[in-house]
């Protein structure tokens, strides 16, 4: 039996998923809480979470492995952890208005919202492929009823039924892959896998290669990178905005963490394998999810191939496979997340009753309307973009430093290249605010306080995050891993 | 000669997974493509099993228990999904679904 | 001996699997599948896993098919009139992966050395081994499978649930909208 002590560093995990079965069931009595007191309980139930983090990040110095080498806790674990937890707090707070109107039931709703995250703090901590795997599918489940958790709305019920059979399917190559990489090496524990795939490799046994691209195939899909990404734009436009806003920011990172962790400490000896894969899949990611967003109208599917391409570019990040290589992938999708929230919360705002107000001639005129809004939404596309004085702009700075620092100059000439095309279509938004005229005059109603609180919050961070880039890149930099074997 | 080795257990789960995606890429009825998937998951089982006897070790029928459960959580969500596209249009058919294009 | 098993069951796990995927009956698919796991089990049965082959029965076709099953009554979803021919380019790629990843697999396979499998040991048929493995070794996914398949139970109920008054209002609102967007 593994030593009891080492339940109580699973305590974040178990709390969250209390918490959420807590809502679930307090749910059942009566007519339940009602969609702000649960909403209230789950930003609890996450600041405990991230006391318990805290905590656990203390008496953990250095990395720790635990149940038999299943589980590790580590300043990488920790830094993506302490990301899900703000995106998570940050989708909720978007969730508040949004459920109201919409007339579902909110208990179930925060409460699988919780489950998920769960899973996505385990698979973070993950070192086994096996717990990397359960914790995913847990994470993918929640994230499928998530997406269609409207389920008389036509279009949210076709995005859960895509995102299921498309999630399905994925699920089922990646797990294929790790089956043959288990004959292959004997093993399923990432140390140890990556110890038994270089030995089996010597030997040239082709269950290796074969293994690793059907795993790396299925992570792939995870992280919405090219040519995986066909279910991204229809599962974002349909799903409900604040989960489309939680599938970008959050169950990317986490999807990121396993992504990292995997290539690097289980897959790291084939390092001279998978980074023309790799290589490959992040221009594939860059061009195609920039020059598709070209021709979108609605911004939540504009929204969606930027997010492709933004794959591609921290992809960049983790080819590079040096400490500068994955702490700018870190501090990029700490940026990120900010962005992509504040982004999100924006078309919440504009969003009207249903689909209404997501187009950009929804824009149109925004700056007259509501000059502060406008500005918070330019501070967003300029960061997405990737143009100073933001978050944005040091991210791809660095990821681009770093590739070109690895020998992948050509890499990071397909990510400023690209990186100009997205001006084009993000600057339409602008153009639209500031240049057109609205069929309203009205200023755009601020009925959810919660709502712009996250605006502002995230247009603050994103600022800051470009202005004083140092104290977040001590903290990427806390969250470093090295590549097995090199 | 006619002994049986790793590899035929490899080539029948091959098949299976093939058949399986197929059967999710080109299907239309949606309980179809469910039961595709559990073909796919019930061919990476073949695989662990096999590689765990070859290798004499029981982390493959550990991790088979693990998929056969992951796959019985997948069955459940998926009808769900299913019951709820059902009463919205009244057919399993996917070429129902057309509210999402581009 | 143990060939002959293997090719006979291999033999009913492939041709019930075809049958799963291409029978236009939903019903039929299902006794199918019923027919490809049950000689899946047995072969588990035959590599020494003679519990996991136990579960796969009782699992999948004592609860998973019967699920099917009673969705499909539920439903009454019937013969599907689906025209493949409509999805040549899907069947197409579908082909082509299949038989570019039948051409590695075949490759991997002619690596691998051919291991003709040694007789089984008492430790991998052990039921006693098999538990002390999943509850030493692999504790915490255990755990962290309780977690998924409450998960998959909340995600179900909420997704199959009859929708509430309020919910079905909505609903109606948003046809309305529909209507009126699809008029001009």
């Amino acid at each position: 039996m593994p030593d009891p002590q080492e339940f109580l560093l699973l305590a974040p995990e178990i709390l969250l998923a209390s918490a959420g079965l807590l809502l679930l069931l307090v749910g059942t009595i009566g007519r339940g809480l009602g969609n702000r007191h649960s909403a209230v309980v789950a930003l609890a139930s996450l600041f405990l979470t991230a006391i318990d983090l805290y905590a656990v990040g203390r008496s953990v110095p250095g990395s720790r492995l635990l149940f038999h080498g299943t589980f590790v806790i580590d300043g990488f674990a920790l830094f993506w952890k302490s990301l899900i937890l703000i995106a998570t707090a940050l989708t909720i707070l978007l969730s508040i208005r949004y459920m109201e109107e919409a007339g579902y039931r909110a208990g179930e709703y925060y409460a699988l919202l919780l489950l998920a995250s769960s899973g996505m703090l385990l698979m973070a901590s993950g070192y086994s492929l096996l717990t990397i795997w359960i914790a995913l599918e847990t994470m993918a489940l929640a994230s499928y009823i998530l997406a269609g958790y409207f389920k008389r709305h036509l279009r949210s019920n076709e995005a859960a039924l895509k995102y299921f059979i498309l999630g399905a399917l994925s699920s089922g190559i990646l797990l294929y892959g790790i089956s043959l990489l288990y004959g292959a090496a004997g093993t399923v524990q990432l140390g140890e896998l990556a110890r038994g795939l270089e030995l089996a490799r010597a030997q040239g046994s082709l269950l290796v290669p074969l293994g690793w691209i059907l795993l790396s195939a299925g992570l792939f899909f995870k992280v919405a990178a090219v040519p995986f990404h066909i279910w991204t734009p229809d599962v974002y436009v349909g799903a409900p905005t604040p989960i489309t806003a939680y599938l970008a920011a959050a169950s990317k990172a986490a999807s990121f963490a396993i992504l990292i962790r995997i290539f690097y400490e289980g897959l790291g000896t084939l390092y001279g394998d998978w980074k023309w894969i790799l290589a490959g899949v992040a221009a594939a990611s860059m061009i195609w999810g920039n020059v598709a967003a070209l021709i979108q109208d609605n911004v939540k599917r504009m929204l969606a191939y930027s997010s492709i391409a933004h794959a591609g570019y921290v992809l960049m990040g983790v080819l590079a496979a040096s400490e500068i290589g994955l702490w700018s992938v870190l501090y990029y999708l700490l940026a990120y997340t900010f962005i992509t929230m504040g982004a999100f919360a924006m078309v919440l705002l504009l969003e009207r009753r249903e689909y209404a107000g997501e187009t950009c001639a929804d824009y149109a005129g925004l700056a007259q309307r509501s000059p502060f809004l406008a500005a918070m939404m330019v501070i967003f596309l300029v960061a997405l973009t990737g143009i100073p004085p933001t978050g944005g702009f040091f991210g791809k700075v660095y990821l681009f430093a770093a590739a070109v620092q690895a020998g992948w100059t050509w890499l990071a000439a397909v990510g400023v290249v690209t990186s100009a095309i997205s001006l084009y279509y993000y600057f339409r938004i602008v153009v639209y605010m500031y240049q057109t005229d609205s069929a309203e005059a009205t200023p755009v109603p601020l009925r959810a306080p919660a709502l712009v609180t996250v605006i502002t919050l995230c247009a603050v961070a994103t600022l800051v995050l470009g202005l004083y880039p140092e104290p977040f890149i001590q903290i990427a930099k806390s969250g470093l891993l090295v590549v097995a074997g090199r | 000669m006619l002994e049986i080795t790793t590899n035929h257990f490899l080539v029948l789960s091959f098949l299976l997974f093939v058949i399986g995606l197929i059967g999710i890429l080109t299907r239309r009825n949606m309980i179809t493509v469910l039961m595709s998937i559990e073909l796919v998951l019930n061919s990476v089982n073949i695989n662990l099993i096999a590689f765990s006897y070859q290798l004499s070790d029981l982390t493959g029928q550990v991790f088979a228990i693990f998929t056969i459960a992951v796959a019985a959580g997948e069955a459940a969500v998926g009808l769900g999904i299913l019951i709820a596209f059902f009463r919205l249009r009244d057919t399993a058919h996917l070429d129902a679904a057309v509210e999402l294009k581009g | 001996m143990e060939l002959l098993v293997f090719l006979i069951f291999a033999f009913l796990a492939v041709a019930a699997a075809l049958v799963v995927v291409a029978h236009k009956n939903p019903v039929y698919s299902t006794m199918a599948l019923v027919f490809t796991l049950f000689s899946v089990a047995v072969l588990f049965i035959l590599l020494g896993a003679p519990f996991i082959g136990v579960l796969q029965v009782l699992i999948y076709t004592g609860a998973i098919v019967v699920l099917f099953l009673f969705v499909i009554m539920l439903l009454n979803i019937g013969r599907e009139d689906s025209q493949i021919a409509g999805h040549k380019a899907q069947l197409f790629f579908a082909l082509l992966g299949a038989v570019s990843f039948g051409s590695l697999v075949i490759l991997a396979l002619s690596s691998l050395r051919p291991k003709v499998l040694a007789p089984l040991t008492p430790e991998l048929v052990s039921l006693k081994a098999l538990a002390s493995t999943l509850f030493n070794e692999f504790l915490l996914p255990f755990e962290i499978i309780g977690l998924l398949l409450t998960v998959a139970v909340i995600g179900a109920t909420v997704a199959a649930r009859r929708p509430t008054a309020e919910e079905s209002a909505a609903t109606a609102a948003e046809r309305s909208i529909e209507t009126k967007e699809a008029r001009p």
